[in-house]
């Protein structure tokens, strides 16, 4: 099998070298699991690398674990942005797997801003055991036991629908996720999960010169995340795997900025401690571009 | 998220590590470590075909300059916002800062002097500049969504504001062009 980071690259590498590097970033939130209302600019290609780490096991016999993932997020509409993910996993003691792919699409239905404004999203997820990622964590806990050859054979094909409900307050945007998943490889009924989040940027007003570490090219916040239980392990809350997490961003140039996150496991069933790291590269006007290439003026 | 259990490979029995993978015949008789590259050379492949498909289909050919830009009759400040008074007016210098963000978030649509790549809007033509301070930034905060322009309310107030600031100099830098 080839190895997960060199495909990331020959991706990242054909991608950057036929849109050229005129490019930028906008108002992005620094959260990793909880999405806003802001979708990508139409035509904008948004490349991003991530990462979801344990430095030490879960409760439940798993250990230490690394999971990379890509996302290739494009600006279909002003109301519809799609994505692609390509994920990863690697163990300590244990080998590394390629744990799968997921499509999502998130669609604003409201032309103008509100007080509160709803996007749906809609994912379709071709992943199996071993993934890692942790993008969101509905149900009860998985069962982490299992060695990577084991659990990346036992493939889930998985629809999940997202209410993400977004707010604009003074600077501060805070957003509320709500999540139903259907595994449809197996009965495992609906599971429910969350995701919270509230940040800023550090500074509001913006200088006339370049500067790479002034305040206002960072911000900052807390995201909260976790299950709300399914509709075959029940409501009750126990065994639902709960996280905090702070989160800050920081905007390295025009086109690219970093994010970085240490969470903390709430309860037994959670990690007790989850570290994420994502730099992102926007590629501005990438469909022009593209088009450009195929003979488009 | 699925729970591990027993994986049968179809008619053959339980798998053991190193197995073959696969519920159809055709799959059960392909090696795991062949199965799983085929996988990732088809999600790469697919990857990048979709995205270049997406990419040309929704995209618009560009063409310099927006000579034929229309106003959108149903994309009014309504007149609260158009009396907003820009709270930096008397701050000109600031207008730095938001040629900053506009040469950043704005010019791969509205070019870097503002004269817009169609669809989007000419800026510096008088049917955009008459409007008021208030009323340009409701447009930049609300956004048009369904016609191409993106809403930049998650932007701090002030560089919205900033960001008009910087709009009005391309009004004179037009006229001082013609
Ligand atoms: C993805 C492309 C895109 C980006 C990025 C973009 N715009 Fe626009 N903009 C448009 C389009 C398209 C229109 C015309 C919308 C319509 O037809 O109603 C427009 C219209 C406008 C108008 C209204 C013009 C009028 O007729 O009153 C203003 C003001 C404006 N944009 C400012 C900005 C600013 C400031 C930014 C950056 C912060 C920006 N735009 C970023 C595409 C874009």
């Amino acid at each position: 099998m080839p190895r997960p980071k060199f495909a990331f690259f020959v991706i990242f590498l054909a991608i950057a070298l036929c849109a050229g590097s005129s490019i930028a970033v906008a108002q992005e939130s620094p959260y990793f699991t909880t999405y806003d209302h802001h979708l990508e600019e139409p035509g904008n290609l948004e490349l991003e690398f991530s990462s979801t780490s344990a430095p030490v096991g879960g409760t439940r016999a798993d250990s230490a674990f690394v999971a990379p993932y890509l996302e290739l997020e494009y600006g279909v509409t002003g109301w519809w942005t799609t994505e692609l993910y390509l994920e990863g996993q690697g163990r300590v003691g244990d080998s590394a797997v390629f744990t799968g792919w997921r499509i999502e699409n998130r669609f604003r239905p409201l032309k103008r801003e509100h007080w509160i404004n709803p996007v749906l999203y809609f994912e379709y997820e071709n992943i199996n055991e071993a993934t890692r990622i942790l993008k969101e964590t509905p149900g009860g806990p998985p069962d982490f036991g299992a060695p990577n050859a084991e659990s990346s054979r036992a493939r889930a094909h998985e629809i999940e629908a997202k209410l993400i409900l977004s707010s604009q307050v003074h600077n501060w945007n805070i957003a509320e996720n709500f999540l139903a998943e259907k595994n449809l490889s197996r009965s495992e009924g609906f599971e429910f999960g969350y995701s919270v989040g509230a940040s800023r940027p550090l500074s509001t007003l913006a200088s006339g010169s370049d500067c790479r570490f002034c305040a206002e090219n960072m911000s900052a916040g807390v995201e909260a995340y976790g299950s709300l239980g399914s509709t075959v392990l029940g409501f009750t809350g126990r065994g639902n795997s709960q996280y905090i997490a702070p989160v800050v961003q920081w905007q390295v140039s025009s086109n690219s900025r970093v994010k970085f996150s240490p969470g903390f496991g709430l309860n037994d069933h959670s990690y007790p401690f989850l570290l994420r790291f994502s730099y992102t590269y926007e590629i501005r006007g990438f469909g022009r571009k593209l088009a450009a290439l195929w003979g488009g003026r | 998220m699925i729970e591990m259990s027993e994986l049968k490979c179809a008619g053959r029995g339980t798998l053991a590590s190193g197995d073959r993978v696969g519920t159809g015949c055709l799959a059960c008789s392909v090696p795991a470590k062949q199965k799983n590259l085929f996988a990732w050379v088809g999600t790469v492949t697919a990857t990048l075909a979709l995205t270049l498909a997406l990419c040309a289909m929704f995209t618009p050919p560009a063409h310099a300059q927006n000579l034929t830009y229309i106003q959108d009759p149903k994309w009014q400040a309504p007149p609260e916002a158009s009396a907003k008074v820009n709270p930096l007016a008397n701050k000109p210098q600031l207008a730095a800062g938001g040629k900053k963000i506009f040469l950043r978030d704005c010019a791969q649509c509205h070019r870097p002097d503002g004269t817009g790549l169609p669809p989007a809007a000419n800026l510096t033509l008088p049917l955009v500049q008459q409007q008021s301070d208030g009323a340009l930034f409701w447009k930049i905060t609300q956004g048009n969504t369904g016609k191409k322009m993106p809403s930049f309310s998650g932007a701090p107030d002030a560089q919205r504001w900033q960001v008009v600031l910087f709009l009005r100099t391309l009004e004179r830098s037009a006229r001082a062009g013609q």
